[in-house]
């Protein structure tokens, strides 16, 4: 499975620092913990970080969404990252943060426990994840990286957010 | 030791102003014009203070506060905020939204960095 | 002789050069949409224009500048702040005052006189703003300067989580005067128990007389509001620390009155739709703060919400202001409601016109009828109506209308009339289109359906549920269809278009006599008359107009019939029963009827349900969040809502709830009769 590179460029918008073509060129990442495990997601995705509100659950819930929260006055999918990634991990209330990622304008709020650090690699350090079929989780994340000798894993949010559902007839 | 500080404004001039004031008062300096812009900076750069200003595009002065609130490492540091007005309702939502101090614009080179003496000693 | 290099005149170089550009971007917003309209990010963006040019002159000491971009700066914040509306004749005055500021920035930038005539300019922009609050250190009277000072400094656990270190704020003490600190840890408790981010350690500093109270008080500036902070002359005990005294010219502020509309002016003003958004935006807010101060006081007079106990303190006066409060909000949701809604005349008429361009197209001649013109629909409903009908006339006039000879072998006039008529019934928007045409040959459908493989042969629908397939995807794409008489193009589209703006789709159809479909619409999609309910350990919210009555119900009114399904006997009928929690998943089927409250709700077609539920709290104006955009379609749930206490609370769709419970009792019949 290839990394999604376009992840990276898209943002238009943004500082020539996310050119691909230049290898030493940095990204900024967010580095957060669910339960044990480390993970990243571009700086560029996060839209805001936020501390933990009870969601009301939604009808006939997977476990990975566990409902919608009030974002002053939007309403916004949360997700729990230990379900979403089928990871062992500690009762989400416990002193959770949320992280609101945009992406292609759908707003959703993934749960973690503890946002570590921003950190800047070089875009030629990222590779594409291993294609190993695992429960659904590989295909979250976009790419991985060496850095100060731990392995990151950088999610994609667009396979984490609620996808349009069609109205079922 | 010299302290570093990570200033945020939108306006060029206004960045200008505060790297001189900064500067000339000993402090190293890192500029940044947005939230965002500032959010991207603490990658690299970990400062004992962070001053911001309130209006800015993408992402404004109390959502950059409440961000950096929240990740580990920046979880006390000082944050200044730069504001036009001292209208009660504005100190309530800085200090809401987790801000440590505020300065009024236009602000004084003396009382700037007396403000940081206050906050980041 | 040269110059030391100055690093200030090149900031301020650079701040002109900026100016140039601010201006630029002031005038464009300012342009960008003509005369008498300006979009919210082109407000803000002025504003932050002009806020930027003050903010730099202020730091070169331009004092003409500065006071005039302040003038300038403060009606675009009331412009932004929703507190005054934009006429063609403020965004004039708004033109001609950025060109006074350009005219001050190049007087400034070569050292020329300015000219004084810039309170003209203020003046043409409404009353003379307030002057800005000053932020100045109180002037105490002069106490007697010969006793020390006894500062008592206790931080609270916020002082310390929002950065702030008393130790810095220490040292400062130290370098106005020679002074005594004692620190006082009474409250510490065993350094394994300490949480270091709480308040328990407390100072007592000594400070000598001559210094200024203002010095003192200026180093506890930052937090004031997040430590007990007394301030006394060891004798004479001065008001702890608090509010700093306002300067008494900003105190009397003018309320300032947008007089800009003068009696020769027009007697409308074109405003732009986004700013009536944001107006119904903050209205809404407000409705949600409203709700949440309502909840916080009941909360705090320890009274449960539930009907019987909250009579009790039904007229205290607390009470009642909050009746009169709650009142005044939903007199100003209505009223920006007003603004916002809109005789649907002009939809109709453009639909007018398309159907005459289709009648032309396809050759047959056809006409409109309109009817309820006048009645009033939330603009944004009308936006949205807009291409589904447009969708359904040109059906309507292809598929409906049979050609003029047949139509006049069967002795129907030649042109064929299409009815398209608004009303309000029940809370709801209702829209119809009839056609006298050909109706639907339901026997084609069928056949259709089958050869698609949509339907089972075998199976006996009725004529509902044959119409019903007109909506399936399968049929808008093919071409064929058209040949054979009965829609089927696009209208699953129409349909996903209607269901997006909360509204349902029904069919009527006689063979050889005509067609009418009925949309039903929510009056708007911005608030609802809601009943709060519990259920499943959840709160939902339950459009009343879709209600009929609630009844507390016993086991006696409730039979199963052998297929399972419940009936519950509500006003002497029996009435098919739904669980709401377990029909939305949150708890298993739950049979025991006892203690349960059966709301009986309907929907436009008048198709009845009863709807058990665990406890119906009160009745609500809410203010309703779309889903869709973030979370995507969720069935039996239609939007969502902020309660009063800040939590989102599901508003659920009656209308489909009731098809979800009819789906899942013909899938069990189907089970049934297939085993």
């Amino acid at each position: 499975m290839v990394a999604d590179t376009h992840l990276f460029a898209a943002p238009a918008v943004s500082s020539p620092r996310l050119a691909p073509q230049d290898g030493t060129a940095l990204v900024e990442f967010l580095a957060f913990l669910v339960g044990d495990e480390e993970y990243c997601l571009p700086v560029m995705l996060v839209r805001e970080i936020r501390g933990w509100s009870q969601p009301t659950p939604l009808p006939h819930a997977n476990t990975a969404l566990v409902g919608v929260i009030n974002l002053r006055g939007t309403v916004l999918p949360v997700i729990d990252l230990g379900k979403a990634l089928a990871l062992p991990c500690a009762d989400p209330k416990q002193r959770p943060v949320v992280i609101v990622v945009e992406d292609s304008a759908r707003l959703g709020g993934l749960i973690v426990d503890r946002v570590l650090d921003i950190i800047a690699l070089p875009a030629a350090s990222l590779e594409p994840p291993p294609a190993i079929p695992t429960q659904g989780g590989i295909v979250c994340i976009a790419a991985l990286a060496l850095h100060d000798g731990r392995l990151l894993r950088i999610l994609n949010p667009s396979a984490l957010l609620p996808a349009h559902r069609k109205d079922p007839v | 030791m010299t302290l570093k500080i990570l200033a945020v404004d939108d306006s060029q001039t206004i960045r200008d102003l505060l790297k001189l004031s900064l500067v000339d008062a000993g402090y190293i300096v890192r500029l940044a014009e947005d939230g965002r812009e500032a959010l991207k900076a603490l990658a690299d750069f970990v400062p004992e203070a962070i001053i911001t200003d309130i209006n800015m595009p993408r992402l404004d002065g109390f959502g950059l506060i409440e961000a950096v609130r929240r990740i580990d490492r920046f979880r006390a540091t000082p944050i200044l905020v730069l504001t036009t007005e001292c209208a009660p309702e504005l100190k309530a939502k800085a200090r809401a939204a987790g801000a440590t101090g505020w300065i009024i614009k236009p602000f004084e080179a003396v009382k700037l960095v007396k403000a940081l003496q206050m906050i980041a000693g | 002789m040269t110059q030391p290099h100055d690093p200030m005149m090149e900031i301020r170089a650079g701040f002109f050069l900026e100016c140039d550009e601010l201006l630029e971007r002031l005038t464009d917003s300012l342009d960008a949409q003509g005369f008498g309209t300006l979009g919210d990010e082109a407000i803000h963006t002025a504003f932050r224009a002009v806020h930027s040019v003050k903010g730099g002159a202020a730091a070169f000491d331009l004092t003409d500048l500065v006071s005039f971009a302040h003038g300038v700066e403060t009606h675009l914040d009331l412009v932004r702040s929703g507190k005054r509306q934009i006429t063609s004749v403020f965004c004039a005055a708004l033109l001609r005052s950025a060109d006074h500021l350009a005219v001050l920035v190049n007087a400034a930038r070569h050292g020329t006189a300015a000219p004084q005539n810039g309170a003209d300019f203020l003046a043409a922009l409404g009353t003379p703003a307030a002057p800005a609050t000053a932020f100045g250190t109180p002037a105490l009277p002069n106490t007697i300067p010969d006793q020390p000072w006894r500062i008592h400094f206790h931080p609270h656990a916020q002082l310390y989580t929002s950065g702030n270190d008393p130790l810095h704020l220490l040292n400062a003490l130290t370098e106005l005067g020679d002074a005594e600190i004692t620190c006082d840890w009474a409250d510490l408790p065993n350094l394994q128990n300490l949480m270091p981010e709480t308040g328990v350690l407390a100072w007592t500093i000594l400070l000598p007389a001559h210094i200024p109270e203002a010095a003192i008080r200026e180093t506890f500036e930052f937090v004031e509001d997040v430590c007990d902070l007394v301030i006394t002359r060891d004798c004479q005990a001065i008001i702890p620390g608090t509010a700093i005294a306002h300067n008494p010219a900003a105190s009397a502020t003018a309320t300032h009155t947008p007089s800009v509309n003068t009696a020769a002016d027009m007697p409308t003003v074109r405003v732009d739709l986004d700013r009536i958004d944001r107006l119904m935006n903050l209205v809404g807010e407000l409705a949600i703060g409203q709700s949440m101060l309502a909840q916080t006081l009941d909360a705090a007079a320890g009274q449960a919400i539930a009907p019987d106990q909250r009579h009790r303190g039904r007229y205290s006066p607390t009470a009642l202001a909050l009746d009169s409060l709650g009142t005044l909000t939903r007199d100003i949701q209505d009223a920006v409601m007003r603004i916002r809604a809109q005789p649907v005349k002009p939809l109709f008429q453009r639909m007018s016109r398309i159907l005459r361009e289709a009648s032309a197209v396809l050759g047959k001649p056809a006409e409109l009828i309109c009817l309820g013109e006048t009645t009033e629909v939330d603009r944004s409903v009308i936006e949205r109506l807009a291409e589904p009908l447009t969708h359904m006339i040109r059906n309507a006039v292809d598929h409906g209308l049979e050609l003029a000879e047949t139509r006049r072998m069967q002795g129907k006039p030649e042109t064929g009339t299409v009815t398209l008529s608004a009303s309000h019934r029940a809370g709801r928007i209702i829209v119809e289109l009839a056609d006298d045409g050909s109706g639907i040959n339901r026997e084609h459908v069928r056949t259709m359906a089958v050869e698609r493989g949509l339907i089972d042969p075998d199976l006996q629908l009725s004529d509902a549920e044959i119409d019903a397939l007109l909506f399936h995807p399968g049929f808008s794409t093919a071409a064929t269809v058209s040949a054979i008489s009965g829609r089927g193009v696009g209208m699953d589209v129409v349909q996903t278009a209607i269901r997006a703006l909360g509204g349902r789709i029904a069919i009527q159809s006689t063979l050889g006599q005509g067609t009418r479909f009925t949309l039903s619409l929510p009056l708007t999609l911005a608030v609802l008359d809601g009943m709060v309910v519990r259920a499943g350990g959840q709160t939902f919210i339950l459009p009343l107009a879709a209600i009929l009555e609630t009844a507390a119900i016993t086991n006696a009114g409730f039979r199963e019939l052998q297929d399972g399904q419940q009936l519950i006997r509500l006003r002497d009928q029996y009435t098919s029963v739904c669980d709401l929690a377990a029909t939305l998943g949150y708890t298993a089927q739950n049979h025991t009827p006892a203690r349960r409250i059966a709301i009986l709700i309907t929907d436009e077609n008048d198709q009845r349900m009863a709807l058990l539920v665990d406890q119906v709290i009160d009745q609500r104006q809410v203010v309703i969040k779309g889903l869709s955009n973030n979370c995507g379609v969720i069935p039996g749930i239609a939007a969502a809502t902020i309660l009063g206490d800040g939590h989102v609370a599901l508003i659920l769709d009656p209308g489909e709830l009731i098809h979800l419970a009819s789906l899942k009792a013909a899938a069990t019949q189907h089970i049934r009769l297939a085993g």
